[in-house]
């Protein structure tokens, strides 16, 4: 089977006035569909910025990205974005909700940024909030959800397109481990059911259960 | 459109003030121009209704239609010409009144049935001794039958009618019989300026033939009223800077909400939005709020300008209405570049913070 992503020496250094930092040293790492990663360390290891460089949002400063076998190392800012919209599913820390829209809205948003059709759309956007427990949600604004009801609107949004990767981080800091708990069997499940691949940086010991593979990172490096 | 009008939705107390300031705005530009409309009518209505764009004045006269005498020579010049043409003659004078205070008139004497004759709204046609004022003038209570003295020639005037939009330098016009125009110049009949019924090439052709006289348009004669350009100049001044305040409002105030949604818009990047929709976000809220207090401003301003009192010189065309929309509407995008700029560069990285 091949890798859904794949990170071969990923180098990154940041340029901070004078000085460079280089946060991620040689990091290597593999994962495939169907298959829930965990990556925990130490504050400051580099956790985040991994994340971001396998979301697209940032460019390695050497080595290679590969998704679905293909360099994604050097894209363009162009082909950044549709990767972000159409293959990968972010779910941050906190939810990131818009506050002008509803819960459904939420999700037909991305249904509009990547110009579906807006019928099958509204099915799939229901479907997802149903089995995430918030049918009764659908026309409520963010303000008037609780903190887990919005993380759960948040992973909703983050598998609206149907992305075969999935990334979060730190996705139930915000949440009580019950919670947290919950919203975390549901995306295990989702990984399962769909054979999506989910990398999730976590601080918390107890959701590491869900997990099929654990990997660390100390000093910009996998331990 | 999703995104901008379901945010003008939700936060409709932040963009209903804005959408408040910009009507205010909009209204202030269209009234002062309506003013300065109004003004210019009201100032020289009698050449702006002519509805001749060119006129034959003495080189020396400075573009003044009342300091200006055409030659005998280039009158026959015009006289013998192709282009039709309708000479006339005009001074600034005063009306005596016994027990009643002087009144200011352009003094003017045109043939009656030429393309420039005022319309008579009331009364008739005046023989000799008789004389057509602007209807203005029944504000100072004189009316038809009424007998009026010219300060300078002494001769006396019957009032036979009322004429519409016939104005000089703010003061109505007396139109008075050829013959009496005569008399007042020992019997010689002085030609002020000759209006041009052509092309502009056609006037461009008679000005190459005569020798004391040039050819100006109207613009130029209008400008040549004393106080007109003053007037003008210092309206348009206030317009133009209405449109640079607008610009400023309209840029601080979508800055100020722009800054406040960046976080907003570094999530929607991170989440695989192009700038294009973001960008594209901002302009339609930018046009809505914008069409919205126009509109509004465009109907209130011409409920005001039915019930305003009949003294204030106030005049609005289409034409200036859509002008000043159009230019408006321009100012609310280049107040809004700012902004765009602002989105264009958001960090999706920094919107999302790591947990920072
Ligand atoms: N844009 C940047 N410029 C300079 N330094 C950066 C930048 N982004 C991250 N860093 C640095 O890189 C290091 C790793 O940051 P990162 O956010 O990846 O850590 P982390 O493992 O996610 O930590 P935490 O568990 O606290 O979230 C930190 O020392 C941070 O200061
Ligand atoms: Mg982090």
């Amino acid at each position: 089977m091949n890798a859904k992503l794949s990170l071969q020496h990923v180098q990154k250094t940041f340029i901070d006035g004078d000085r460079t930092l280089t946060v991620l040293k040689d990091v290597s790492f593999d994962i495939f569909p169907g298959e829930f990663v965990a990556i925990v360390g130490p504050s400051g290891s580099g956790k985040s910025t991994m994340l971001s460089i396998a979301g697209a949002l940032l460019s390695p400063s050497s080595g290679k990205l590969l998704l679905d076998g293909k360099n994604i190392a050097d894209a363009s800012e162009k082909e950044r974005q549709l990767i972000r919209l159409h293959q990968i599913g972010f779910i941050f820390q906190s939810s990131h909700l818009l506050p002008y829209l509803t819960v459904k809205d939420q999700l037909m948003l991305m249904t509009r940024l990547s110009k579906e059709s807006k019928k099958d759309a509204e099915h799939r956007a229901e479907r997802l909030l149903t089995e995430l427990g918030l049918h009764h949600r659908l026309h409520h604004y963010p303000e008037r959800l609780s903190g887990g009801e919005r993380q759960r609107v948040a992973i909703a949004r983050s598998w609206m397109n149907e992305p075969d990767l999935i990334l979060a981080d730190e996705p139930t800091a915000s949440l009580d481990t019950e919670r947290g708990q919950h919203v975390i069997e549901q995306l295990a499940q989702q990984v399962k059911q769909k054979k999506r691949a989910a990398i999730m940086v976590t601080h918390d010991e107890r959701m590491l259960a869900y997990c099929d593979r654990v990997i660390t990172l100390e000093d910009g490096a996998v331990s | 459109m999703f995104l901008a009008l379901k945010e003008l939705r939700y936060e409709k107390t932040r963009y209903a003030l804005v959408a408040g300031i910009m009507f205010l705005i909009s209204f202030l530009v269209l009234f002062v121009s309506g003013l300065a409309q109004g003004l210019a009518f009201n100032n020289a209505s009698s050449l702006e209704t002519m509805n001749v764009d060119h006129f034959v004045l003495d080189k020396e006269a400075e573009h003044q239609l009342t300091r200006s005498l055409v030659s005998d020579e280039d009158q026959q010049v015009i006289e013998d010409g192709e282009v039709d043409a309708t000479p006339f003659g005009l001074h600034m004078t005063m009306l005596i009144r016994e027990e009643a205070s002087n009144v200011d008139v352009a003094m003017m004497s045109v043939d009656l049935n030429s393309p420039i004759a005022p319309t008579i709204i009331e009364g008739q046609t005046p023989s000799e001794g008789q004389a057509l004022i602007h209807e203005s003038i029944q504000e100072e209570g004189i009316e038809i039958g009424d007998v009026v003295t010219d300060n300078a020639s002494d001769m006396e005037f019957e009032v036979s009618g009322f004429t519409e939009d016939q104005t000089f330098s703010h003061a109505p016009i007396m139109h008075v019989h050829e013959e009496d125009w005569r008399e007042m110049r020992d019997g010689e009949f002085i030609v002020s300026t000759i209006a041009i019924h052509g092309s502009e090439e056609e006037a461009a052709q008679v000005g190459e033939q005569l020798t004391d006289s040039e050819v100006i348009t109207l613009d130029e004669a209008l400008a040549g009223i004393p106080g007109y350009s003053a007037e003008q100049g210092s309206l348009t001044m206030m317009i133009v800077f209405l449109y640079i305040i607008a610009a400023f409002v309209l840029a601080a105030f979508f800055y100020v909400i722009t800054i406040q949604k960046l976080n907003q818009f570094g999530i929607m990047k991170a989440i695989g939005s192009p700038v294009s929709v973001l960008a594209k976000s901002l302009l339609v809220q930018v046009m809505v709020l914008s069409a919205v207090s126009l509109t509004l401003a465009i109907v209130v301003t011409l409920g005001a300008s039915q019930i305003m009192p009949e003294g204030l010189p106030f005049q609005l065309t289409g034409t200036m209405v859509a002008i000043s929309a159009g230019l408006f509407l321009l100012t609310a995008i280049v107040g809004s570049l700012l902004s765009l700029y602002k989105v264009a560069k958001v960090d999706a990285l920094e919107a999302i913070g790591g947990g920072k």
